[in-house]
């Protein structure tokens, strides 16, 4: 019972931050309110016991990826209304689309609901074992070459985005600390031999 | 049986150790010369070329949960594929070049790609060799910075191969929909293949492999790469990748789903016909010599799919010989030019090869070598490889496909003599400047080039090599 008031309050504020994330003027308030999405997601996972994956969740999308949008958004100044002005034309298109799916996802839920019978004992499985410990398992034992490679795919994304992003400019003054560092007083200091003044 | 497990990745592990110590030795280090990198780069990639020699004489095996597999194709493809590599990266070896560091360290992560590509499995470890390949890719045609057609040329292709990818990928997950496994061996052995749904997904996964290919309908990224990538990266980008693919579509087309051989050679038969009409029908009315190149290189691709559609012993050896053939003319046309082209005129057209013969007289013969052999004219490699896959479709009642295929060479000789007559024939009083240095560039193109008639003089050890591979791997099926 309180399981099921926990996770109908939670679907409601889901379902509130995603309208306002399409219905918000403002983009700044459209980013947060996908970011209080991106939460209240994590917290229904928590429901079902995927407590790795609610707070990756977090930790990526709110932590990672909305900090990035809300950088973009701030610093490109975009003015959504503007943006939004052709909604009309395609929201015939748009609505059609989205009932088509809906329509799916409940023919998929009512007709076949037993093809998902098969997630109950997934759920029920994962009651009993730390679901952290068995997503490392997996990766580490039987995945451990396609986490390797995928490292590798991450080592790579940096090296070109910094070889095409990283350049020195000429007329830019701008401190290398290795320089500073490694600075020599017998390059910079030269010692004179001053007559006296009064010989 | 770790060692055991790593000793049979030898090659991989080598590649992916270099990728550390260059990104060390590059960052850590000082002023480090260039020379010492590429001579680091070519030590590594001839130890690993070497440790697949030595792994040949490891007996097939399922390692890593049978995500991975060692067996004497993907060996083989692998040695291929290195000594292609060490081919790029010495003709890419030009004194008083600027090229940065990093586009050869994105080359050999391009490698690592195309190895593991060779050996995966699974259908996850194909897509991340796949992405390996495909990122590096992005990276190297994006390495010209400075120039607006490269950046335009890059966007363009990161465009289209993110959404081939996705094309790719999405086929991948109707095949896991549907057989309910990632492991090709186990996908191979489920009885489940003969449903609407997998005809979709085989028909997005051949899209994606089609795209990696460069062939038709997805080749527009081809011309435009070539031309706007510096000519280290189209040297690379026109060779060792279609290796990689080459390994996909087999691994996953021929071994996993050879039970769908029916659906899935009417679609590279098509994309092969198709492009081997396009490509050497647009290739005639280019005027620069890069472009004229990659539309060139879409009709090779084209022969190589044709065959490859026959799906039996021969056809796939003939495609084969006919890829490695492609390699190596595409290595020793692209590194020829490298030579001619210099920093600030980057964009050879045809009009700049009038009389290269008086200023460059040998580069001159080597490109008419190339050419020569690209038409398919005998005795060069390109008329072996031709008359092979020629051969096998009349062989195996393609007669018209074959036809078609030899109305196109006779078409295409057009534009490569036409390359022959400026050389030779034209005369200009504005020559490219000989700088006449031999240097390890110009040794290796010309290396290349000759081969390309020593080869086609005696060209039985690659047809039987190719036919010993492919017939070994139609047997573990």
């Amino acid at each position: 019972m309180l399981l099921e008031v926990i996770f109908y309050a939670f679907a409601s504020v889901l379902i509130c931050a995603s309208l306002g994330v399409i219905l918000f003027k403002n983009p700044v308030y459209s980013a947060v309110s996908l970011i209080l999405a991106f939460i209240t997601t994590g917290l229904l996972w928590l429901l079902l016991e995927a407590e790795f994956l609610a707070i990756v969740l977090v930790l990526v999308y709110v932590g990672a990826v909305m900090v990035l949008f809300l950088f973009v958004i701030m610093m490109l100044n975009i003015h959504a209304e503007e943006e939004r002005s052709g909604f009309t034309n395609i929201a015939p298109i748009a609505i059609f689309l989205g009932l088509v799916v809906a329509a799916e996802l409940i023919a998929l839920y009512w007709i076949q609901s037993d093809q998902f019978s098969g997630l109950e004992s997934i759920s029920n499985s994962a009651l009993s074992v730390d679901n952290t410990l068995l997503l490392g398992t997996e990766l580490f034992t039987k995945y451990i070459l396609s986490f390797e490679i995928a490292g590798f795919i991450l080592l790579l994304a940096i090296i070109v985005s910094i070889s095409l992003t990283l350049r020195a400019r000429k007329n830019v003054k701008k401190q290398v600390a290795r320089d500073q560092i490694s600075a020599d007083p017998k390059q910079r200091l030269r010692m004179v031999d001053i007559k006296r003044g009064l010989d | 049986m770790t060692f055991h497990i790593i000793g049979s990745i030898l090659p991989e592990v080598t590649i992916a150790i270099a990728i550390c110590v260059v990104i060390l030795v590059n960052s850590l280090i000082r002023s480090v010369s260039a020379a010492f990198i590429h001579s680091m780069i070519l030590f590594f990639l001839s130890v690993a070329l070497f440790l697949s020699f030595v792994s040949l004489e490891i007996p097939n095996s399922n390692i890593f949960n049978g995500h991975y597999v060692i067996d004497s194709f993907g060996t083989n493809l692998k040695i291929i594929a290195l000594i292609a590599s060490i081919l790029v990266h010495l003709a890419s070896l030009k004194s008083k070049n600027n090229i940065k560091n990093e586009i050869f360290l994105i080359q050999l992560f391009a490698t690592l790609g195309v190895l593991i590509l060779c050996s995966a499995h699974n259908l996850l470890t194909v897509y991340l060799g796949l992405e390996t390949l495909t990122l590096s890719m992005y990276g190297m045609v994006a390495s010209n910075r400075n120039s607006i057609e490269a950046t335009e040329s890059a966007m363009k292709f990161f465009i289209l191969g993110a959404i081939a990818s996705a094309i790719f990928l999405y086929g991948l997950s109707i095949v896991y929909g549907v057989t309910g496994t990632l492991s090709l061996e186990l996908i191979k052995e489920s009885n489940l293949l003969d449903g609407l749904e997998m005809r979709i997904a085989v028909a997005f996964i051949a899209c994606g492999v089609i795209f990696k290919f460069g062939a038709f309908p997805f080749h527009s990224w081809v011309p435009d790469s070539y031309q706007g990538s510096n000519t280290t990266a189209a040297i690379y980008i026109s060779s060792v990748p279609k290796i990689g693919a080459f390994a996909l579509i087999s691994r996953l087309f021929l071994d996993s789903l050879n039970v769908m051989s029916e659906f899935w050679s009417i679609l590279i038969l098509s994309a092969g016909l198709l492009s081997i009409i396009i490509g050497n029908l647009i290739a005639l009315m280019q005027i620069n010599l890069r472009r004229m190149l990659a539309y060139s290189a879409i009709g090779h691709i084209g022969f190589v799919l044709l065959s490859f559609s026959i799906v039996n012993d021969g056809g796939i050896s003939a495609s084969m010989t006919y890829l490695l053939m492609y390699i190596l003319m595409t290595i020793s046309a692209f590194a020829l030019i490298e030579s001619i082209s210099s920093e600030d005129h980057q964009h050879i057209e045809l009009s700049d090869l009038k009389g290269l013969n008086n200023s460059h007289p040998l580069i001159a013969f080597m490109l008419l070598f190339c050419m020569f052999s690209m038409v398919g004219i005998p005795p060069f490699i390109g008329f072996y490889a031709k008359w092979i896959v020629l051969s096998e479709l009349v062989n195996n009642g393609m007669l018209w496909f074959a036809i078609v295929g030899i109305i196109m060479s006779v078409i295409a000789a057009y534009y490569y003599l036409r390359v022959v007559w400026f050389m030779y024939f034209e005369k200009t009083d504005q020559p490219i400047e000989n700088k006449g240095m031999m240097n390890t560039h110009s040794i290796t193109s010309i290396f290349v080039s000759v081969m390309l008639l020593l080869i086609g003089l005696y060209p039985n050890p690659i047809i039987d090599y190719t036919r010993i591979i492919i017939s070994s791997f139609l047997l573990i099926d």
